[in-house]
């Protein structure tokens, strides 16, 4: 790359400042958002392959009555881990992994906030990762289902490790995600560029943000529900126990007050991710955009206010369950409002169709579809019908794979270039759609009617002559097209990054934020010089600037940064923005903004390299071991090496 | 606390006006902290409203002095580390010997907790009540155990000259976690105590 | 470089409906074929709802077609070509061709890649195109306002009124006159008591047509959930707890349902039949029922039950009027009245018991019943027995 504005020797230095330390050890004690970011990425597909091929086999074993390719003991494992991996392994990571590397390029940031903490936040989900699969290898795999149902998980009926691999896999995962999610609210906090006030921030990161915070208020008290279970397992407490006290439905409000918010938090970045690709693709600003983000977090608020609708065949009172029903109704409203300005910044804008844009508009026809099932279910008397069947499987598909999987695959079309500087092929691309998308529908479709005609969900099998045989033919064969499709988009990953391929260039799309107004992949330290934004659209609005060397153009200043008086945004300006570009001594800086207007605040200091999050983390997966195969000293070993690396870590000017 | 406290921040001209990321982190901690113990609380509230009485006659309150000295205790070293702060902003009086002091008490608070624990009349898997003695008891302990290995980092930071009246916001969050801590204990204790005063919620 | 793809969209959608015609077969057991006014009102709301929706989702795909369509039209007839008024002509055309899509490498990339270090405004200044990609037309903001809130808003009003409204009918209510059955469950098959008339079967509950059900559900070990499609929705069965259900079958027939909530390894296989009656025919069925277990009258069932009272049966089951009292297996006092064994996946005959006893695990993978080792004359008098209980 050239440069004029800041020199090439200070672009190199720059380059060297924020770059990994050479050799293995620094690629392995990178915590760049970049190379954290990707990893999440890369790691979160290759669950998804996983977890897809695990509903291959199970979708071949319900392919025709009395199938025989898995017995009930694997089919129940695999519907258990394809559960888990999809949602703790696949879809929260990989939307972690798009905020890691996309949000702070569209805040125009140089790093998220706490780097060490970052990679801390992958290390533990990778091991977290392992630990659940490991129970493949030691033929202990859990069996009980993604939800976990007590007592069916308690020490009388499940006295094996396979369900302590489960809780203890899931605790490391949510740890993982709490730790992502306070790193991304502080990221939005304080890393956006000068001028970029909160209503100017891309749609995407709006998503990510919301995310997060829904993240920090639903998975610790799941946390707190595994940790009673293990408890029950392990010590012999009595907390789910009915015969002592206890209550098994302890164990489902705890739970679902995690899961519904669960199935928003793998939603809206979803959306976001779906937004940035519309945007790009109309060329028009979201249409209502700010009533968008009014919906994004409503649809965040709400979310809490429906777990019970997954429990009204408890017996609860019907009073209190229609209440539920009204509150997830309204849910559909913010929804209502996204879907319609999707449709409308399609309508007046002039589309592109891209891969990426057919998965938007797939998004929107299975998405729609999806939620109107919900509403159906949402109902308290049709749900007691719609419950645990098959129907349901459809609804949450519909809203899961529509909502979350087709943005994401249409995501990683969208900003492959950046991630790695190769596009996917498009005629590929359309192909592996055009298999997902009716794959999908034939997988899925059939399963609404399965359901309404009796068949439960979690059967390993069924008998002939119930009117299920044609049905779930046509989804075994639907599930094997979208199994193509999968792998023809996996070949298409591939042979992108072969070796020789085509480079992509900064900005393919001709999108609006900040991550195409840099190179592709992005340059270490992302962007020389820092941006100064003018509007949500600053890659359009032909005010913002990437400015290196002098003082904000007037355009932004005077509708951004100057808004008071004596804004730091002066001559003093110059002196800061061009320290952060011509670093003197080998330190990452960035700038902080003020938490609204993204006015420049003070100038922090980052930490590069280090190992101590993974030694952090690997100590947590001994702990967990410890506690797993009930080895006492192995914990304690763990909890030392824990409170060690942690203090390593904190300790200033360590490494 | 704004960002002029932490040691990886400098100030742009005009002063810093928004708080540290570190600041961010452990309030952000701090709010994943408390839903967790929230749904610890919800647990004990939600068992509590399913029994008649709650605990059942035939199990032995617990007297619990011990730990509400102990949760005594956090307060106290929650309010003289607030001191602490005070004086390394200052730069006056001598904030190491004011910080010992808030050492030994939140260990004390910790020992008091653990005391509890021990001389508990029943085992955990006795009754849900007893289960829910044990654990939101050991939650506070494990509170109180991971703040007071803060308020020795901070210990050492200050005898190593780390922290001074400009750089020091892990004072800061250590006190925002020993008030965090202090509070929690009480409320998770008031639920082990206090519930069985109520009775039982059917 | 984006000449159209041949439609792998349309070929594979002729596929999909070829598929969905091969599926068509007549269901046996659907919640739009009720059998009680209960499941009748839950028909009738999935109806509206199902109405209601379907109506949403075709005006939306309508809406998202239009774009969709107009795009691929202007992409056959180039730039601009059926514009509609209120769209950016030229500008954004001329600044984002379509065929940007395709990577250029060297040369070409000079569009936009600006180098990163340029004080310079981030895209080339175009006032047009900023002043278009920017403006938020009034209608779109309409279509938003119209289309995302109070439309649906005025639908899921409807839906509300008549899902309280339904609910209030199909929840549960005392009745005078009604059956009371006590339904547990079980690892993996139901226990059914009859607790007015002192009768205790399993997996095949009979009721007689147009009498209020009452069934009151309780679980021995984990959750179950108890579930006959056509008389009613499904409700839980949680330990420590007990779940009402209550109905009026107003067909008689024989109605399958099977456990809902996943329970364990042969959660599959736990099936429940309601065989709704004639009173007369469920008055007899119920009079037969009360009668102990007819005594053994010839050598070789006197055989067979002693060998059920000592080669294990009896551990587990019950026969009422001999020795064998335990509760842990499903009542055998009048197994032959039943059409079903194994908690309705095989049909009750000789060959499929003899199965059931020498391979239980075969029968159902996950049985907790163990495999009894009887040699052939054992057997043979086993089942004879068996045979007599009807």
């Amino acid at each position: 790359m050239s440069a004029t504005g800041a020199g090439v020797g200070d672009l190199r230095l720059l380059d060297e400042v924020w770059g990994p330390r050479p050799g293995f050890i620094g690629w392995l004690g990178q915590c760049n958002h970049k190379a954290v970011g990707r990893r999440f990425i890369f790691t979160a597909f290759a669950f998804l392959l996983i977890g897809g091929a695990m509903a291959l086999v199970m979708r071949s074993q319900l392919a025709f009555p009395d199938g025989d390719v898995v017995g009930p003991q694997v089919f129940n494992q695999l519907f258990t881990m394809h559960g888990t991996i999809m949602m703790f392994l696949f879809v929260v990571p990989m939307l972690e992994g798009f905020t890691i590397y996309v949000a702070p390029l569209a805040l125009g940031a140089r790093d998220m906030p706490m780097p060490r903490l970052n990679a801390f936040g992958y290390w533990v989900y990778l091991l977290g990762g392992g630990l659940l699969l490991s129970s493949f290898a030691v033929g202990a795999v859990p069996d009980s289902g993604w939800f976990a149902y007590v007592p069916l998980t308690g020490p009388d009926f499940a006295p094996g490790v396979n369900l302590d691999f489960w809780l203890l896999g899931v605790t490391m995962l949510e740890v993982s995600g709490i730790v992502a999610a306070i790193e991304i609210v502080t990221l939005v906090a304080r890393f956006r560029a000068p001028g970029m006030s909160i209503v100017r921030m891309p749609i995407f990161v709006w998503a990510s943000f919301v995310a997060s915070v829904m993240i920090l208020f639903a998975f610790p008290p799941l946390v707190a529900g595994t940790i009673l279970l293990e408890l029950d397992r392990k010590v012999g407490t009595v907390f789910y126990d009915a015969a002592a006290g206890g209550d098994p439905l302890l164990w489902q409000h705890l739970f679902w007050w995690f899961g519904h918010p669960e199935v928003y938090i793998q939603l809206l970045p979803a959306l976001g991710i779906a937004a940035a690709i519309v945007v790009a693709g109309a060329g028009r600003r979201m249409a209502a955009r700010t009533l968008v983000i009014a919906s994004l977090v409503g649809i965040g608020i709400l979310s809490f206010g429906l777990w019970v609708h997954h429990m009204y065949a408890t017996g609860i009172p019907l009073l209190a369950s229609s209440l539920f029903t009204a509150a997830s109704f309204m849910i559909a409203i913010p929804s209502g409002v996204i879907v319609m300005s999707f449709i409308a910044t399609m309508w007046w804008g002039r589309l592109r169709f891209t891969a990426s844009m057919l998965y938007v508009v797939a998004f929107v026809f299975v998405f729609v579809a999806g939620g109107i099932t919900g509403v159906m279910v949402a109902m308290v008397p049709f749900d007691w019908q719609a419950h645990d069947t098959y129907f349901i499987v459809a609804h949450f598909h519909y809203v899961l794979v529509g909502g979350s999987l087709f943005p994401i695959l249409g995501g990683l079309h969208h900003w492959m270039p950046k991630l790695t500087g190769r596009m996917l092929d498009e005629r590929l691309g359309r192909w592996a759609f055009a298999l997902n998308f009716v794959g999908f529908n034939l997988a899925f479709f059939p399963q609404h009617a399965l359901g309404l005609f009796g068949m439960p969900r979690r059967v390993w099998t069924y008998e002939a002559g119930l009117g299920w045989d044609g049905l779930n033919l046509a989804s075994s064969v639907g599930s094997w097209v979208m199994g193509l499709g999968m792998l023809l988009f996996t070949v298409n990953l591939l042979l992108a990054h072969r070796p020789g391929g085509a480079r992509a260039p900064a900005d393919p799309w001709g999108a609006d934020t900040l991550e195409w107004a840099t190179a592709s992949p992005a340059p270490n330290y992302n962007f020389a010089g820092v941006p100064q934004v003018a509007s949500p659209e600053p890659m359009w609005d032909g005010v913002s600037s990437a400015g290196a060397g002098d003082a904000a153009p007037a355009g932004a200043a005077a509708e951004g940064a100057g808004a008071d008086g004596g804004d730091a945004d002066g001559d003093d300006a110059a002196s800061w923005r061009s320290r952060l570009d011509r670093p003197t001594s080998r330190v990452r800086q960035a700038v902080a903004t003020t938490g609204l207007d993204a006015r420049p605040d003070h100038i922090v200091t980052l930490p590069g390299h280090s190992l101590w999050p993974l030694w952090a983390a690997v100590s947590l997966a001994v702990v967990m071991v410890g506690v797993l195969f009930d080895a006492v000293g192995l914990g304690v070993v763990g909890l030392v090496g824990l409170i060690a690396s942690v203090a390593a870590w904190l300790w200033p000017g360590v490494e | 606390m704004h960002a002029g406290r932490s040691r990886t921040a400098e100030p742009l001209p005009g002063g810093p006006r928004a708080a540290a990321m570190g600041t961010w982190g452990i309030v952000l901690t701090l709010v994943a902290l408390a839903m967790f113990v929230a749904g610890l609380a919800a647990a004990a509230l939600y068992l509590e409203t399913g029994h008649d009485a709650w605990p059942p006659a035939e199990i032995p309150r617990p007297s619990g002095v011990r730990a509400w000295v102990g949760a005594a205790a956090l307060v106290l070293a929650a309010g003289v580390a607030t001191v602490v702060l005070r004086q390394v902003r200052s730069a006056s009086g001598a904030p190491i010997v004011t910080h010992a002091v808030v050492v030994v008490t939140t260990v004390t608070g910790a020992l008091f907790l653990a005391a509890d624990l021990r001389a508990a009349p029943f085992r955990w898997d006795l009754h849900a009540y007893t289960s829910v003695y044990w654990v939101l008891t050991g939650v506070a302990v494990v509170l109180a155990a991971v703040v007071a290995l803060m308020a020795v980092a901070v210990f050492v930071q200050m005898t190593t000259g780390v922290i001074d009246a400009e750089r020091h916001l892990e004072v800061g969050n250590t006190v925002l976690m020993l008030w965090f801590t202090a509070a929690t204990t009480v409320i998770l204790l008031a639920l082990v105590h206090f519930l069985p005063l109520v009775g039982g919620g059917s | 470089m984006t000449a159209r793809s041949p439609g792998p969209i349309t070929s594979a959608l002729a596929l999909a409906l070829a598929a969905g015609a091969a599926a068509c077969a007549e269901p046996r057991d659907r919640i739009t074929d009720p059998a009680s006014p209960q499941a009748a009102a839950i028909d009738g709301l999935w109806t509206l709802s199902l109405v209601l929706g379907v109506t949403v989702w075709v005006v939306v795909m309508a809406l998202l077609a239009v774009p969709v369509w107009r795009s691929s039209r202007r992409r056959g007839g180039g730039a601009g070509g059926a514009e509609p008024s209120d769209a950016p002509t030229g500008a954004v055309a001329a600044n984002t061709p379509a065929d940007r899509t395709v990577p250029r490498g060297g040369a070409a990339a000079e569009h936009r890649v600006r180098d990163p270090g340029l004080d310079e405004p981030l895209a080339t200044a175009d006032p047009r195109r900023a002043r278009e990609a920017g403006a938020d037309h009034p209608a779109r903001r309409r279509l938003v306002w119209i289309g995302g809130v109070i439309t649906p808003a005025v639908i899921l009003v409807v839906l509300l009124v008549a899902s309280g409204r339904v609910g209030a009918m199909t929840a549960h209510v005392e009745r005078d006159g009604e059956l009371v059955i006590d339904v547990v469950g079980h690892m993996f098959w139901w226990e059914v008591h009859y607790p007015d008339e002192g009768v205790t079967t399993a997996n095949e509950i009979h009721v007689p047509v147009d009498r209020p059900v009452r069934l009151n559900l309780t679980t021995e070990d984990v959750v179950h959930s108890f579930w006959i499609p056509r008389v009613h929705g499904k409700i839980d069965m949680i330990p420590g707890r007990e779940n009402v259900l209550t109905f009026e079958p107003t067909r008689t027939g024989r109605f399958r349902g099977q456990c809902a909530e996943y329970c364990g390894i042969a959660h599959a296989q736990m099936v429940a039949f309601l065989e709704v009656q004639p009173p007369d025919e469920f008055d007899a069925w119920l009079e037969a029922q009360r009668r102990d277990a007819v005594e053994p009258d010839t050598p070789r069932t006197v055989e067979g039950q002693r060998v059920f009272l000592e080669a294990g049966c009896a551990s587990c089951h019950a026969v009422r009027g001999t020795a064998a009292v335990a509760g842990v297996g499903p009542d055998l006092t009048h197994l032959m009245s039943r059409q079903t064994i194994a908690a309705g996946i095989a049909e009750n005959r000789r060959g499929e018991l003899e199965r059931l006893i020498v391979d239980p695990w075969g029968v159902k993978p996950g049985n907790p019943m163990p495999p009894t080792p009887l040699d052939d004359d054992e057997l043979t008098a086993l089942l004879d027995y068996l045979e007599t209980l009807q």
